[in-house]
């Protein structure tokens, strides 16, 4: 589009036209003049103003575009202009601190307050000497804005001061401040926080950072709000309280005697919450149902494990409920399949592991309610039922078990499986007879083969040899994972046909289960591997080959090194690598020149191969690379080589890395913890 | 029944991010850090199914296999939460009722229309939906209006579930029983009846993908509740401009009782109900009716 149809777009009535005008000047290596930017930021039109924060955030008039944009922002009547010009100062305004300030002192009563929106947009810690000031002063919208500010900022010092300023009389501010508080997940102590939250309406806010106090005295204010007859307040309540009592380890038992003891207000708010509430709150409230053994919420709380929102803490406190959970568990056989489902699991469990201090006549209802229910007709209850075989299984049940194999529900087949399993450990003999004439063909036929790869005996590798005839290519997949375990030349050679499969999958089991025979028969098949059509077989084949130390293969390997697609391209430099390739070390330069993350990644492992030196400095370009993941791996091979310099790499990036879990990553490997 | 048990192939923090990241750049859905549980247990299954043995490799075939695509799906589909029942948060739709569908019906009339429009976004199983066939048609309101419920979800087996339209008592815990005369006993659950059905309708989609969401049409009403809260700040600003764009100006926007927009977008309006804040996409001034003084 030539220039003056651009214009012409740029004043069209058409809002998308303009926008797209707008996005096509964000295209021109010449870049766009300043009043044409802010031209399209006052656009009546929401969609231009957005194109043109793009457009804007790429200007090379930096200086001269904050200048301007701050003055519009004090100064324009046209509010989508102002937020426009908030969002692109955000972007591009880092270290201008001195010139917000001034700008801030410059504009009228009412404006302030923009400018100051716009400080902590851009997250610059060097705002905060000036925020400092303002959330000081005499204007309650500045000092909140400066608040704000102040959070979206974030940090130890942001935090610091605004946990000074919680004690201010005025409510506005210090129910920003709780706000803020709460945002930034801060704990703030309960001395301190006591205090702010005297009066009832900040209360009302506050519930998040009364359960993070992780102190017990905290309670008496959340059960207060937890019967609010507000749902968000009593939600964060409730959720407060689970944290508070997941926190505070010390005091659980003081905390659970209290809530047993709590009034049927909160009873109630508990139930509603674990039958209405969004997910967070039915966590929540599930773990509170659960440690207070509150018998009339079970089955609601078995609601939530079967809609998977109980966390881990809540499955462990119900196992710690004990064999008392039994018979009230056995109480739901009427309530909802899925409901009676865990309440039979649950129930079959706890008798086994309290096995003494079960009655004889409980364990024998449980056992014959296990065989009632193998045979139901709901997946979630029969699963349950094999499940909890695990336990109470013995010799009879493997045919029953083995049925339950040729169910098409997946449910079950895993439940089945893993009892048998486990009756493989107890009865093997047993579960290899009941296998004999199980039906590799049907939906179960994986299944099967993942029991009879259990059983050290060679009925089981014949059964397994029939299932490489099966038409369905999960059983053949899972089949030749099984002959993994019967490392002999004749398993090669059948292993070796899989690779010539027609399904993708068992071509890739099989290359794999090669790679992991010791037998010199798999290098054949692993070698034809190579010049497969498919990536991910020529990947596998390669880094089978590198395993097995297969120094023949490296010239095909290397050719891999040229192939377009990254996965190959990673596979073969890890297996150069394996085998020590003298050409590595140039294979390395280009990998970490490749745009793929993962061929960069091969590219400093196989750096990490090369002599000292060279290993130091190549794998040290891993700091600096924009993934994460990259970053985390180039730490874990400069900590593995432990030099001097390495020390001092690691050290200079913990001070510009700016993700938690790779800065912990360093510390944890500099300074240990 | 593996809930409870935690039997499987385990998943290490950088695994988690990686995966998380994947998914969420394709549907939008984010799970936090300290939510990697879920994560591990839901894929355990289709790492079963596929006959992987650890996430670092699930992860690989996600970027590489020639199923990727449809692998990708099939992780969403175990990864989201679709948990939902008949008139769920009855005050809003009380809000809705008395309040919302008036207004609509007598802007649909002054076009001269006679047609509603609903879009239940995320609608998981299908109760929402159907839930506001419910109610749109007890109001008495559209009598001979083409009425069309659109539900749309990612997961193609609670879209099963929906068009089979049978529930067990589960999706029954708030039920209104002025409501019960839509449903008829069936041996596998009550059944929505078949006048309520042919209001509704249910698509494969994927709200994360602005330009598939065309198909949605414009709407009157857009329900997504309980949904955005399984999203992270990006894609939930995605998913607004989408609905922003799907719906008439004019028209509503209704969240759960947890969510609102103050840290999202400015680009609705808020409208105050008598028992209800929703959201609005303005009327431009010039579509306004002149103010009466």
């Amino acid at each position: 589009m030539t220039g003056d149809r651009l214009e012409e777009a740029f004043h069209s009535a058409d809002p998308d036209v303009r926008r797209q005008a707008v996005h096509r000047m964000s295209l021109r290596p010449q870049g766009t003049p300043l009043t044409q930017i802010l031209s399209a930021l006052s656009d009546a039109d929401w969609r231009v103003r957005r194109e043109a924060i793009s457009l804007a955030a790429q200007t090379r008039e930096k200086d001269a575009l904050i200048d301007a944009l701050l003055v519009r922002v004090v100064e324009t009547e046209n509010i989508g202009l102002r937020n426009a010009a908030i969002e692109v100062l955000g972007v591009v305004a880092q270290g201008n601190a001195d010139k917000f300030a001034t700008a801030c002192q410059a504009a009228g009563e009412g404006m302030r307050k923009f400018v100051v929106e716009a400080m902590g947009k851009t997250r610059d810690p060097r705002m905060i000497d000036h925020l400092e000031l303002l959330i000081q002063g005499s204007d309650a919208n500045v000092a909140a804005a400066a608040v704000e500010a102040l959070v979206c900022i974030g940090g130890a010092r942001a935090e610091g001061l605004l946990k000074e300023r919680l004690s201010t009389p005025h409510l506005f501010l210090r129910i920003s401040i709780l706000e803020g508080l709460t945002r930034l997940g801060t704990r703030v102590p309960w001395d301190e926080l006591r205090p702010a939250v005297e009066d009832a309406i900040v209360r009302r806010i506050s519930a998040e950072l009364l359960g993070r106090t992780g102190e017990p005295q905290a309670l008496e204010f959340l059960l207060e709000l937890a019967t609010d007859a507000s749902p968000q307040t009593s939600s964060a309540a409730l959720r407060a309280i689970a944290e508070l009592a997941e926190e505070a380890e010390a005091h659980r038992s003081e905390l659970i005697d209290r809530l047993s003891a709590s009034k049927e207000s909160f009873r109630h708010a508990l139930h509603e919450a674990l039958l209405h509430g969004d997910t967070a709150t039915r966590q929540g409230a599930a773990y509170l149902a659960v440690l207070c053994r509150d018998e009339n919420s079970l089955e609601a709380v078995l609601h939530a494990i079967a809609d998977d929102v109980a966390n881990p803490e809540t499955v462990e406190a119900l196992w710690s409920w004990g064999p008392a959970l039994i018979e009230p568990l056995l109480m739901q056989r009427r309530s909802e399949p899925r409901v009676w489902a865990i309440s039979l699991e649950v129930a079959a469990e706890l008798s086994y592991r309290h096995l003494d201090r079960v009655p004889a006549g409980t364990r024998d209802r449980i056992r014959s309610l296990i065989e009632r229910d193998l045979s139901d007709t709901t997946d979630a209850v029969r699963a349950a039922a094999a499940e909890s075989l695990r336990w109470w299984g013995d010799p009879r049940d493997c045919r029953a078990l083995v049925e339950c194999l040729s169910s098409p529900s997946h449910q079950v087949r895993a439940a089945a499986t893993s009892a048998l399993e486990a009756l493989a450990k107890r009865v093997p003999a047993a579960v290899e007879e009941a296998l004999e004439r199980a039906d590799l063909d049907g939906p179960g036929g994986a299944d099967i083969a993942h029991v009879l790869s259990r059983l050290d005996s060679d009925g089981a590798v014949d059964l397994l040899k029939r299932g490489l005839h099966s038409c369905d290519p999960r059983t053949r997949r899972a089949v030749v994972q099984a002959l993994a375990m019967a490392d002999a030349t004749d398993m090669a050679q059948l292993i070796g046909y899989a690779v010539a499969d027609e399904d993708l999958d068992v071509q890739i089991a099989a290359v794999r289960t090669l790679g992991q025979m010791s037998t010199v028969e798999a290098n054949a098949p692993l070698s034809t591997a190579l010049d497969s059509p498919f990536p991910p077989i020529r990947a596998e084949a390669a880094l089978a080959l590198g395993r097995r130390d297969a120094s023949a293969s490296i010239p095909r390997i290397r050719a891999l090194l040229q192939d377009k697609e990254p996965v190959v391209i990673a596979a073969a430099l890890d297996a150069l690598a394996w085998l020590k390739d003298a050409e590595v070390a140039a294979a390395v330069d280009r990998a970490l020149s490749h745009a793929d993350d993962e061929v960069f990644q091969a590219g400093l492992r196989a750096a990490h191969t090369l002599p000292a030196r060279d290993a130091e400095r190549l794998v040290s370009r891993g700091l600096q690379h924009s993934a994460w993941n990259v970053r985390m791996l180039a730490i874990k091979l400069l900590l593995d080589l432990d030099t001097e310099r390495t020390r001092t790499l690691l050290t200079e990036a913990l001070a510009s890395e700016s993700d938690s879990m790779v800065k912990h990553a360093i510390e944890s490997g500099l300074f240990g913890g | 029944m593996t809930l409870l048990h935690a039997a499987g192939p385990t998943l290490d923090l950088k695994e988690f991010r990686l995966l998380r990241d994947f998914v969420n750049q394709f549907c939008g859905i984010y799970f936090a850090d300290d939510s990697s549980y879920i994560v591990e247990r839901r894929l355990r299954e289709r790492l079963r199914e596929l006959g992987i043995d650890e996430f670092a490799e699930y992860y690989r075939y996600l970027q590489y296999h020639p199923r990727a695509d449809a692998e990708l799906e099939a992780a969403a589909e175990v990864l989201t939460t679709n948990e939902t029942y008949f008139f769920r948060e009855a005050y809003q739709l009380r809000a809705f009722t008395e309040e919302i569908l008036p207004v609509v019906r007598a802007r649909a009339l002054a076009r001269g229309s006679k047609r509603l429009d609903v879009w239940s976004a995320g609608c998981s199983s299908g109760e929402e939906v159907y839930t506001i066939a419910m109610l749109v048609d007890a109001t008495g309101l559209f009598e001979g209006w083409d009425i069309r419920v659109f539900g749309n979800d990612i997961s193609r087996r609670v879209l099963r579930k929906a068009r089979g339209a049978t529930y067990s008592s589960a999706s029954f815990r708030a039920m209104i029983p002025e409501y019960d005369r839509y449903f008829i006993d069936t041996d596998e659950g009550r059944q929505v009846h078949p006048r309520i059905r042919s209001m509704c309708h249910f698509g494969h989609l994927n709200l994360m993908n602005q330009r598939r969401a065309a198909i949605v049409g414009r709407v009157d009403v857009t329900f997504c509740r309980n949904v955005l809260i399984y999203f992270d700040d990006a894609s939930r600003r995605k998913v607004l401009d989408t609905i922003y764009e799907r719906l008439n100006r004019g028209g509503y926007l209704l969240l759960g009782h947890s969510e609102s927009l103050l840290q999202s977008t400015t680009t609705f309006e808020i409208a105050q109900l008598t028992t209800d804040i929703v959201y609005r996409r303005p009327i431009p001034y010039t579509e306004l009716p002149p103010r009466r003084f």
